[in-house]
C-alpha cells in the first residue's frame, strides 16, 4: 500500500506555446517531455488510432507532422506508465495565405512550387511535398488544359500546391482536352546551359509553321522568342525547340513524348 | 448497530492490506461493510476506491466524543473498519479513545519490542523538526492503552494461533480480532447527477452520486471527457503530483477541485515548522475546544489544522473554500458535507 499516486505529467518542450499556426503544407514538428518514464503517443484530433506510440520508459517524444488539413487542430501526446496516465496538446492552426491564385479555365498562369503524390480519385495528397520546376509545371500544365484522360489513373495520385499556405488541388480537377504539348527548349551553348520545358497549343494548320503554336509555362500565357524562357540563340548555337505529342506520363512529374515539330531560334531571333 | 472494528499503526505495518482482508471475509459472510479513515488528505484512499470499497473519511471533530462519532459514521452497514495511522500523536490517538477496544496491526520484525519500534519511528519522523518542548513520542502510549488492544502480526512468514496475516496476504483468524459497537447515524443525501472524477477523492461522493465515473488516475482519459463530454459535476482529485496543470475549465458544468495548483500557482505550508505543543497538550485541546477554535500553536508543526474544519490546509494563504466562476477550490481534504453545508455543493 502506499500514501498517493504519482501519475505522469507531459510538458510541451517545442513549440512552446501551446497555440500555434502554420500555413497549409508547411511541415511541424512537435516535441514534448514527460517527468516519468513513460510511453509517449501522438494523437491527432479525435483519431483514437495514434500517429506515433513510444516504446515504454522514454521521457521525450518528437513528431513531425507533414502537414495538416486546413483548420483547428488539436496535437495531443498522452503519456501512460503504471502510475496512470497524463495528457498535453497543442492547438494548431493550420491556415491558406490570402494571396493565392483562383483557378479559372483551362490554364495555369502562375508558378506551382509543391507537388505530391496521394489517395487516387483526386481524394488527397499524402506525404510530405516536392519542390516542382519546370518539367511538373508543364506536366501540370498538360493534365489540366490537354486531353490527359488516357492518364487519369496516374493524374488523379498527383497533387500540387502553389506555395506553402494556399490550398492543394489535383493534376486533374477538371480536364479541358485542348491540343496541348510538352516542349522542350534547349541550347547548351548559352552561360549557363539552357534547358527549359514548356507547353504549347496547337492552333491549327502545318504543324511545322512556328506560329500555328502558342507556347506557354508560368505567368506567361505567351511566350515568344527572346522571352527568358524562350533565348534565342548564341553564335554558337541555334535554340532547339521541340514540340511532343505525350505518349505517356509514369508518375506526377515526369512524361514521355513523340517530337511533332522541331523549331530552332538563331542569335537574331529568326525562327525556321 | 454495527460493529467498529478499528485497525491502528504506523504507516508501512500493513493496516490497509489487513483492513481490506477483513473487509472480504465480511463481505463473503453476506454481511455490509464499510471502510473508514480517518481524515489524512489523499492517503491510501486511492486503494480503497480502487478495491470497491465503501469508503468514508471521518474528520477530527468526530472524535471529540463517541457521540460526535456517531454522528460521522453511516447508516447502513454491519460492519465497519477504521484505519488509524500514527496512534499516538494528537491526530491519531484521539480517534481510538471513543472505543474500548482496538486492534494494533504490528509487522513481524517489530514484533519483539513494538513500543521501542514505535518510539524509534515516531522519534526519526521528528528529528528534522525544531522542538520548543521536551518532545516524547509515546507521551501517549499509555493513553491509547488503556483498553483492550489485540495484537495483529503481519507480513507473517508462517500463521500464527491468534490473528494474523502472512507474507502471502493471507487474512488468519479474523475472530480474533476485537470490536466495538456503535449507532451510526450519519445518512448522505442522494443525487441522480452525473458525475466524472479523476485522483483520490472523497469516497462519500460515490454515495452521493451513484452516477459518479470515476477515471482513477488515468488523466488523459478523464480531460477527454472533461473537455467535451456531458456532465453535471466534475470532481478533481488529488495525487502526488504537484507539476499537473490543467489547461481546460469547462465553464457549463460544475467543477470541485481538490488539486487547486491544477489551475493557480499557490504556496505551500512551509515544511518542517517546529513542534511548539506536546502532543498531551493538543489531545485536550480537541476535546476540549469548539469545532474550529485553534488546536495548535500558530507557527507550529499542526498549525495548519486551525481552521473550522479542524483539516490540513496545505495552502495557508488561502481559504479552506473559494469559489472562482463555476469551480469550487478545496484547501485540502474538505469533506462533501461540508460543503454541502456550506453551500458550495447541490446534492439535490
Amino acid at each position: 500500500m502506499g500514501g498517493g499516486v504519482n501519475p505522469p505529467v507531459v510538458t510541451l518542450v517545442e513549440p512552446e506555446d501551446p497555440d500555434i499556426g502554420d500555413p497549409v503544407g508547411a511541415e511541424r514538428m512537435f516535441t514534448a517531455e514527460c517527468d516519468q518514464q513513460a510511453t509517449l503517443t501522438v494523437y491527432l484530433d479525435d483519431d483514437p488510432d495514434p500517429v506515433y506510440q513510444s516504446d515504454p520508459g522514454v521521457q521525450e517524444v518528437s513528431y513531425t507532422f507533414e502537414s495538416a488539413p486546413l483548420g483547428q487542430h488539436m496535437v495531443r501526446v498522452v503519456a501512460a506508465n503504471e502510475n496512470g496516465t497524463g495528457e498535453n496538446y497543442w492547438n494548431w492552426n493550420v491556415y491558406q495565405y490570402a494571396d493565392c491564385h483562383v483557378l479559372s479555365g483551362p490554364y495555369l498562369d502562375f508558378f506551382i512550387r509543391h507537388y505530391r503524390c496521394g489517395s487516387s480519385g483526386c481524394a488527397g495528397g499524402s506525404g510530405f511535398w516536392s519542390n516542382a520546376v519546370c518539367l511538373e509545371n508543364a506536366v501540370m500544365r498538360y493534365a489540366r488544359a490537354g486531353k490527359s484522360t488516357p492518364y487519369t489513373n496516374v493524374l488523379a495520385g498527383c497533387y500540387w500546391m502553389e506555395k506553402i499556405g494556399c490550398s492543394e488541388h489535383c493534376y486533374v480537377e477538371l480536364v479541358f482536352n485542348l491540343d496541348i504539348y510538352i516542349v522542350a527548349v534547349m541550347n547548351s551553348s548559352l552561360v549557363p546551359s539552357f534547358g527549359h520545358a514548356v507547353c504549347a497549343q496547337y492552333l491549327g494548320g502545318e504543324m511545322d509553321m512556328f506560329s500555328n503554336w502558342r507556347f506557354f509555362q508560368y505567368d506567361n500565357l505567351n511566350i515568344t522568342p527572346g522571352d527568358w524562357q524562350m533565348p534565342y540563340g548564341s553564335e554558337w548555337q541555334e535554340t532547339r525547340v521541340e514540340i511532343k505529342e505525350v505518349i505517356d506520363i509514369p508518375n506526377c512529374g515526369q512524361y514521355d513524348g513523340r517530337p511533332v515539330a522541331t523549331f530552332l531560334i538563331d542569335h537574331e531571333g529568326n525562327v525556321r | 448497530m454495527s460493529k467498529i472494528y478499528v485497525l491502528a499503526s504506523l504507516p508501512g505495518a500493513g493496516k490497509t492490506t489487513t483492513a481490506l482482508l477483513l473487509e472480504r471475509h465480511f463481505l463473503g459472510q453476506d454481511l455490509r461493510v464499510a471502510c473508514l479513515q480517518q481524515n489524512k488528505g489523499q492517503s491510501d484512499v486511492h486503494t480503497y476506491l480502487s478495491a470497491g470499497c465503501c469508503h468514508y473519511t471521518v474528520p477530527l471533530e468526530a472524535t471529540k466524543s463517541r457521540e460526535a462519532f456517531e454522528r460521522w459514521a453511516p447508516r447502513g452497514y454491519d460492519v465497519l473498519i477504521m484505519e488509524v495511522t500514527y496512534p499516538y500523536t494528537p491526530f491519531g490517538a484521539p480517534y481510538l479513545i471513543p472505543f474500548d477496544a482496538f486492534n494494533e496491526v504490528v509487522p513481524f520484525e517489530a514484533r519483539a519490542d513494538w513500543k521501542s519500534f514505535v518510539f524509534t519511528k515516531t522519534l526519526g519522523y521528528w528529528k528534522e523538526y525544531p522542538s520548543d518542548t521536551n518532545f516524547d513520542p509515546t507521551e501517549l502510549w499509555d493513553t491509547v492503552h488503556d483498553r483492550t488492544v489485540q495484537t495483529i502480526v503481519t507480513k507473517i512468514p508462517s500463521p500464527l494461533d491468534g490473528p494474523c496475516v502472512d507474507t502471502g496476504r493471507v487474512l488468519h483468524h479474523p475472530e480474533g480480532f476485537v470490536c466495538d459497537t456503535v449507532e451510526p447515524r450519519m445518512t448522505l443525501p442522494k443525487s441522480d447527477r452525473a458525475v466524472i472524477a479523476v485522483g483520490a477523492f472523497p469516497g462519500e461522493y460515490r454515495e452521493i452520486f451513484p452516477n459518479l465515473t470515476w477515471y482513477r488516475f488515468d488523466y488523459a482519459s478523464f480531460l477527454q471527457e472533461f473537455r467535451t463530454g456531458t456532465y453535471d459535476v466534475a470532481i478533481i482529485g488529488m495525487c502526488l503530483n504537484e507539476r499537473l496543470k490543467f489547461r481546460d475549465r469547462p465553464e457549463r458544468s460544475s467543477i470541485i477541485c481538490y488539486q487547486p495548483s491544477v489551475y493557480c500557482d499557490l504556496e505551500k505550508h512551509p515544511k518542517n515548522l517546529p513542534l511548539k505543543d506536546n502532543f498531551g497538550s493538543i489531545l485536550s485541546a480537541i476535546h476540549e475546544q469548539a469545532v474550529g477554535e485553534p488546536i495548535a500553536s500558530d507557527g507550529g508543526a499542526y498549525s495548519s489544522y486551525n481552521n473550522r474544519f479542524w483539516t490540513y490546509r496545505p495552502h495557508p494563504e488561502r481559504e479552506m473554500i473559494w469559489r472562482e466562476k463555476n469551480v469550487v477550490f478545496c484547501n485540502g481534504w474538505v469533506l462533501p458535507q461540508y460543503l454541502i453545508r456550506e453551500g458550495f455543493l447541490e446534492a439535490a
